[in-house]
């Protein structure tokens, strides 16, 4: 069998290596020593076909290319100043060094691997409970510091795949990586072995293994047993529930914290299990659980028939019972069977009806719950399998649905306090082998009902297959094989990669390196590459010096026309690629440009990005919730993270651009700026637009665009940019003067919800008074004030509706008052109800609209439920709406509301710059 | 292999995709068409004449009962409180004997469709209506039903079929998404997970909307500037349009540079025109009426004004969570019905009066349907309550409207009792096939490669039911 398999996978595995090149280990093409091989290998491309390459770029956008390439984030002013005083080899190279050297690169690279790694912080979708992965962010800090690191390509991917087998503590930082493997999307036991399997095969090796599921690759030299070699390899993993400790956290206050808040939990969980072996040996549900055993028996009941059975009962758990029954089966009625369990039978077996089969039950447990040591009873209570034998550490097993929910809540409460306590220290995400593992098997068209026989597990045939080391776990032999410098996939996977992240456009399709992907068309630079990345030990930071010091990065976006024709889609690379800056950098561009982004910490928890406390943190550390994906990584096309993505597809679509008209991260940002005291205290307003372009561009801006944004501030309208029809409430009050009036009080207290003038209304100087949002209490011969008061111009009229809730009293009064004098006034007889409507005024900013509530006549039950609104429009053209609501907007102090920054025109002019494709494409 | 297949090409903005497919520069292109690919204008073309161009789906999360309202059995009264003489099918929780249900039943329009008194509203359109009262999925729990009846896969991670049908069609109005969820006061269990694109671009996706609120701009992300009046964004506009400009002239009019130009123009439209397409406040009175009260009617109406304006692709969700899942109380189908039909009923009477039926597919049903036996009490729940259902995948019933379906039309059988589908059974993958083919495509050439593979609605699976088409 073995020898057949072999000989099988040499025949493929030979006949492969003649048509496909990516089977083909990767050689160097004969270029002189002394050339730069990118340029050398392109120059050849371009004369074959007679492409005439574009002119070297200016060496600003060298830079500028680099910086947000390397570390996704604009180059500092001295380091354009020295490539544009010194552009030569030295100073280029010297730069690139300094950016890769930069904490910022391992940020930008991290995030690129984290598409392939399909990274969120979310399993997916848990049914009621938490669906986080609080620990998911370890790997990606641990990317970060691999990227920073620069660790050699083999070991970053063999731990990944293996850490636990290449890491010598059980609280080692390494440990992280195999984040690689578990930070997918859970779709139960089967989808998540074959998400393992495809990230494994297709983010280090580009290949498509995960076809092979249902049957052999159809394109591809794969077997559905080469794909459940690999499935056996992580079918046979075990997650430990709780993650091993990697580190500590910074903050020991808040770690003794954490421990305490975790004892706290761990004893309510354990008091519940305490609960329920307590029921299991209670002398009520006792005698049940043995009587339905009997039951049971003789029925030979199913799970769903104890359930039913055993709620009736007081909720008998059915495990419990199936365990009852099952224990019985065993003891009670076997040939040897103790003699007082023998007995129980025969009485039960006899007994005329439930009410003596109850009795004897009874019996029995009370004896069994008395019995001694050493006893024949308490010996069956000894037995493992006894039911009275399981304590809290077992008890779990009896939990019915109910129970499980319950628990599961309480599970949750834990996982909420491990996410997101201060004192929570990291954790990695990882795996381990079972002690055993079981035989591979294919799964008949994918079905795991339906399994083949067992074979030998072995690496895939077309890579030379054969069985993995014995006594060596398979996991870390596959870890091995993936990075074994004989592996012609590997190399030229990744080296395939960072060439596509630095040029923005891959050599090969990064999706499949597969049969059906044609030789492309710059494989001898791809494979050159590929051999100078193993010979230099796997570094990427040294395969980035060698992209970015070619000419090719260095030439112009712009070219002969000529090669338009031959090859516009410049898949010789002829010209540099013009990009859009993906999400990540769009966003720390837009809040470095503001000034709000702090690069200066590496690493910690996810944030929300919606958050606007997120706003310092880059985008790498956006909590990514592949159950809810935010909309604007969906509009931004941020892949989705159920699967590992080869390439970020590029759309452009209106939700993009409503996020930089409308969106708030923008508009903060932009006001951010125009805020600044270094720009508002500037001189005049060209210094100003030079600011900005300095801050948003890092250059000067050129006449023309000095003198458009001067005009364009200076035509600002003021109307535009004057505050909005709106206000806010005021809650007052005042001695009744029959007249409108500015001497008002503030309410002293505000509690439970409501004004008053004392602790207790009805003993207050002014007695009953009091005002909550949707009603109060008026007082004998004083004004209750209800009091809104305009932040913007516009015309407008108090609405509403007043309503007495007792049942007699005195008649109260009305009043509509408005900037000072009275416009409406009615009576509110006892039990009537009133629609308030004012005439329309013009107010300004400052100006009051009051509603006064009077007892002229006496307080006798007068309370009165309220609507309040004011109704207006700023000017004639606009339609009326409602721009204020008394409940809504209840004011629970007496405080003016901070004024909102007034709006400013030259807020405005940032967002737009922050908008415009200038700042969204590298040259 | 010549028929029309859809690629990557067709549709990703990715400058090198777009000009190798095209083979020529920008100049002849329209910008529309640029962006077309993804949520606007370019229209692609199906395999054939398609009879239906839109698809409105009245999802009834949780699971509407078959025989409590399209699937009438008798004998279900014949046997109540008995056992029903079957084989023992399988559901989520333990069952029992037969319950009968309690609602009437009678016959409606020329055809003599019966239909339960909890759809008499959507019954007055009996002779429009397709029932197939022989629909099957694969198990009986909501999670994998959901995703198999929305995305074509219980388990895997697919795109769904607004997903694929906006795809295949792309949008008729630039302004608005192509696609279109909606669900009253959050979303149903699996949230986004039903309108997903998975591995199909982003702007495939549905755009979830919470259709009870009525503030327009709070349901559409980044809507409305919280602060600045529309004069005040013109005149922003303007200066980006300025200064985009110079950049473009000095950038060799790049289309990936007029794109991104021309997408501001679009957003800035957008804004109005998506504010009126929500604002059902604009309806006169009569028709408010029409529809009736709550979230359900008012989100009948929004999707009224979505098709006009060329939506191609509207799921109504009755509610978050699973509201039908009726498993204490089947009683409780008459609220839930009460919700929804007369919203219904005059959603079907609004599309016939403005021409638009013959061109909608209209599909209501739930991911599977209910148990015709008791379910029985258990711990966590139905304590002590024997009236209600259990899931039911074996057999349960959808009907189509309009879009080219035959009215008045019964497709398929359940048992005696409504249980299991022995006539004409059709699978989800079926219903699938049919309804691309009903948009004109031949559902095992709508592919989408990824991942080394051509990937479909139906995966394997499909057979169009031709017998439903008119």
């Amino acid at each position: 069998m073995r020898v057949a398999t072999l000989l099988l996978t040499l025949i493929s595995c030979a006949s492969a290596e003649e048509k496909h090149w990516a089977y083909v280990p990767p050689v160097k093409a004969g270029i002189p020593v002394e050339s730069h091989p990118v340029d050398a290998l392109l120059a050849k491309a371009w004369e074959r076909e007679k492409l005439k390459p574009a002119p070297l770029a200016p060496p600003r956008q060298w830079l500028e290319r680099a910086a947000f390439t390397l570390t996704g984030l604009p180059p500092t002013d001295q380091q354009l100043r020295r490539i544009e005083a010194t552009p030569d080899d030295a100073t280029w190279a010297a730069l690139i060094d300094e950016l890769l050297a930069s904490p910022a690169y391992g940020e930008r690279w991290a995030r690129h691997w984290m598409d392939v790694a399909r990274y969120a912080d979310t399993r997916g979708y848990n049914f009621d409970q938490d669906n986080r992965y609080p620990f998911a962010y370890t790997y990606r800090d641990w990317l970060i510091r691999a990227f920073n690191g620069d660790m050699p390509y083999d070991r970053f991917v063999k731990l990944q795949v293996a850490a636990d087998r290449l890491t010598d503590r059980p609280d080692h930082p390494d440990l992280a990586a195999l984040g690689f493997l578990t930070v997918g999307h859970r779709g139960g036991q089967v989808e998540t072995i074959d998400d393992r399997v495809d990230v494994v095969t297709r983010g280090f090796l580009s290949s498509t293994v995960a076809c092979a599921r249902c049957h052999d690759h159809k394109t591809d030299p794969i077997t559905t047993e080469d794909y459940y070699s690999l499935y056996s390899i992580f079918e046979n993993t075990h997650e430990p529930e709780e993650k091993p400790v990697i580190g500590k956290p910074a903050d020991d206050a808040a770690f003794q914290a954490y421990q305490a808040e975790v004892a706290k939990l761990d004893e309510a969980d354990r008091a519940v299990r305490q609960q329920l072996v307590d029921h299991v040996r209670s002398a009520e549900a006792f005698p049940n659980y043995l009587d339905l055993a009997w039951h049971a028996k003789k029925e030979n009941w199913d799970h769903g028939k104890a359930t039913s059975e055993g709620f009736k009962r007081g909720r008998l758990r059915p495990n419990a019972l199936i365990r009852w029954r099952d224990f019985l089966n065993e003891h009670a009625w076997s040939e040897g069977a103790p003699a007082r369990l023998k007995q129980w039978v025969a009485e039960m077996d006899a007994a005329p009806d439930d009410g003596a089969r109850k009795a004897i039950c009874d019996a029995l447990a009370a004896e069994w719950s008395a019995a001694g040591e050493g006893s024949e009873l308490a010996g069956l209570a000894a037995n493992g399998g006894c039911p009275l034998n399981y304590g809290v550490d077992r008890i779990a097993e009896f939990m019915d649905v109910q129970d499980g929910n319950e628990r599961r809540q309480r599970l949750s409460e834990m996982s909420k306090l491990m996410a997101e306590h201060p004192g929570s220290p990291p954790r990695a995400m990882c795996l381990s082998d079972r002690p055993e593992f079981s035989p591979a098997v294919v799964f008949k068209r994918g079905n795991p009902a339906v399994r083949g026989e067992p074979f030998e597990r072995h690496w895939l045939s077309v890579l030379g297959g054969g069985p993995f080391e014995e006594g060596k776990s398979p996991r870390l032999s596959l870890a091995e094989k993936i990075a074994d410098p004989a592996n012609p996939l590997t190399a030229r996977a990744i080296v395939n990669r960072v060439w596509a992240w630095n040029f923005g456009a891959p050599l090969a399709e990064p999706g499949d390196f597969g049969p059906q992907t044609p030789a492309p068309p710059l494989l001898s630079l791809l494979d050159t590459l590929a051999v100078e990345f193993e010979e230099n030990g796997g570094s990427i930071k040294q395969l980035q010096r060698r992209l970015l010091t070619s000419k090719a990065f260095r030439l112009s976006s712009g070219g002969s026309e000529e090669n338009d024709r031959i090859d516009e889609a410049n898949t010789r690379f002829w010209k540099w690629n013009r990009r859009r800056l993906d999400f990540e950098s769009m966003r720390d561009r837009v809040l470095f440009a503001g000034g709000a982004l702090d690069t200066g910490s590496t690493g910690g928890r996810s944030v929300r990005l919606d958050d606007p406390g997120s706003d310092p943190r880059r985008s790498v550390y956006a909590f990514v919730d592949r159950y809810a994906l935010p909309g604007t990584f969906v509009s931004f096309d941020l892949p989705h993270p159920d699967h590992h993505s080869p390439k970020r597809v590029e759309t452009t679509v209106p939700q993009q651009a409503l996020y930089f008209l409308n969106g708030p991260m923008v508009l903060r940002q932009a006001a951010r700026l125009a805020a600044d005291p270094a720009f508002r205290s500037l001189p005049d307003d060209r210094a100003r637009v030079h600011l900005i372009y300095q801050r948003l561009f890092r250059r000067a801006p050129v006449e023309d665009e000095v003198l458009a944004a001067l005009d364009w501030i200076g035509s600002a309208s003021p109307a535009d940019y004057a505050p909005p029809l709106g206000g806010y409430w005021e809650v007052r009050h005042a001695p009744d003067s029959g007249q409108p009036t500015d001497v008002l009080e503030a309410f002293p207290i505000f509690a439970d919800g409501v004004w008053k003038t004392g602790p207790d209304p009805a003993k207050a100087a002014i007695r009953w008074l009091n005002v909550g949002p949707n009603g109060g209490h008026v007082s004998a011969r004083h004004a209750m004030i209800l009091r809104w008061r305009a932040t913007g111009a516009g015309k407008v009229r108090m609405a509403g509706n007043l309503k007495r809730t007792q049942k007699g009293g005195d008649t109260l009064a009305w009043r509509i008052d408005g900037k000072g004098a009275a416009l409406a006034e009615g009576t509110l007889a006892a039990e009537s109800a009133a629609d308030l409507e004012g005439p329309w005024i013009d107010v300004m900013p400052g100006d009051t609209l009051d509603l006064a509530l009077l007892a002229p006549a006496g307080d006798a039950c007068g309370s009165i439920v309220w609507t309040l609104k004011i109704e207006g429009r700023e000017s004639e053209s606009q339609a009326m709406s409602e721009v204020g609501d008394f409940t809504r907007q209840f004011p629970t102090s007496n405080d003016a509301p901070a004024a909102s920054v007034p709006a400013d025109p030259w807020a405005d002019l940032v967002q737009m710059l922050l908008a415009s494709n200038e700042f969204h494409f590298i040259d | 292999m010549s028929h029309h297949r859809i690629t990557a090409n067709d549709i990703v903005l990715d400058r090198r995709d777009f000009l190798q497919r095209c083979g020529m520069g920008f100049g002849g292109m329209a910008l529309g068409g640029l962006l077309g690919g993804q949520a606007s204008g370019m229209t692609r073309q199906p395999h054939f004449a398609p009879k239906a161009k839109r698809v409105v789906h009245l999802f009834m999360n949780g699971g509407p009962s078959q025989v409590d309202t399209f699937d009438h059995k008798p004998k279900l009264q014949e046997f109540h409180g008995k056992t029903m003489p079957l084989e023992g099918l399988k559901t989520e929780r333990p069952t029992g004997a037969a319950l009968r249900t309690p609602f009437e039943f009678k016959r409606y329009g020329e055809s003599g469709l019966e239909v339960s008194e909890l759809f008499k509203h959507t019954a007055q359109h009996a002779d429009d209506l397709c029932v197939i009262r022989s629909m099957t999925a694969d198990v009986p729990n909501h999670e994998p039903s959901l995703m198999l009846m929305n995305c074509g896969d219980g388990r895997l991670s697919r795109p769904s079929m607004g997903s694929w049908v906006s795809y295949g069609l792309g949008s008729e109005n630039e302004n608005l998404p192509a696609y279109v969820s909606l669900c009253p006061g959050g979303m149903p269990i699996k949230r986004a997970e039903n309108w997903r694109s998975a591995f199909l671009p982003g702007a495939f996706q549905g755009t979830y909307l919470d259709s009870s609120i009525s503030e327009v701009d709070q349901m559409i992300e980044n809507l409305r500037n919280p602060v600045a009046r529309d004069s005040r964004q013109a005149r922003q506009l303007d200066f980006l349009r300025k200064i985009n400009g110079k950049h473009l002239d000095s950038h060799a009019h790049d289309p990936q540079l007029e794109a991104r130009i021309r997408s501001f123009e679009l957003a800035y439209r957008m804004q109005s025109e998506a504010t009126d397409a929500f604002d059902v406040m604009k309806e006169p009175q009569h028709v408010r009426d029409m529809y009736g009260p709550g979230p359900f009617a008012r989100q009948c109406l929004m999707a009224r004004r979505l098709l006009e304006r060329g939506v191609r692709f509207i799921q109504l969700w009755h509610g978050n969570g699973q509201p039908w899942d009726s498993h204490d109380d089947i009683e409780d189908h008459r609220r839930l019905a009460g919700e929804c039909d007369q919203g219904i009923g005059a959603f079907l009477a609004d599309l016939k009066m403005r021409g638009l039926l013959d061109e909608t597919l209209v599909l209501w049903g739930g991911e599977f349907g209910r148990t015709p036996a008791v379910e029985l009490p258990q711990a966590g729940s139905n304590q002590g309550v024997m009236k209600g259902r259990d899931h039911n995948h074996y057999g349960f019933t959808v009907w189509m409207a309009g879009g080219g379906v035959k009215g008045g039309h019964v497709h398929g059988a359940t048992d005696e009792f409504g249980y299991k589908a022995v006539e004409n059974p059709v699978h989800v993958h079926d219903l699938h096939a049919t309804m691309l083919e009903l948009l004109g495509f031949d559902h095992e050439q709508l592919t989408y490669n990824y991942s080394g593979r051509d990937f479909r609605l139906t995966d394997v699976h499909g057979k169009v039911v031709r017998d439903i088409i008119a």
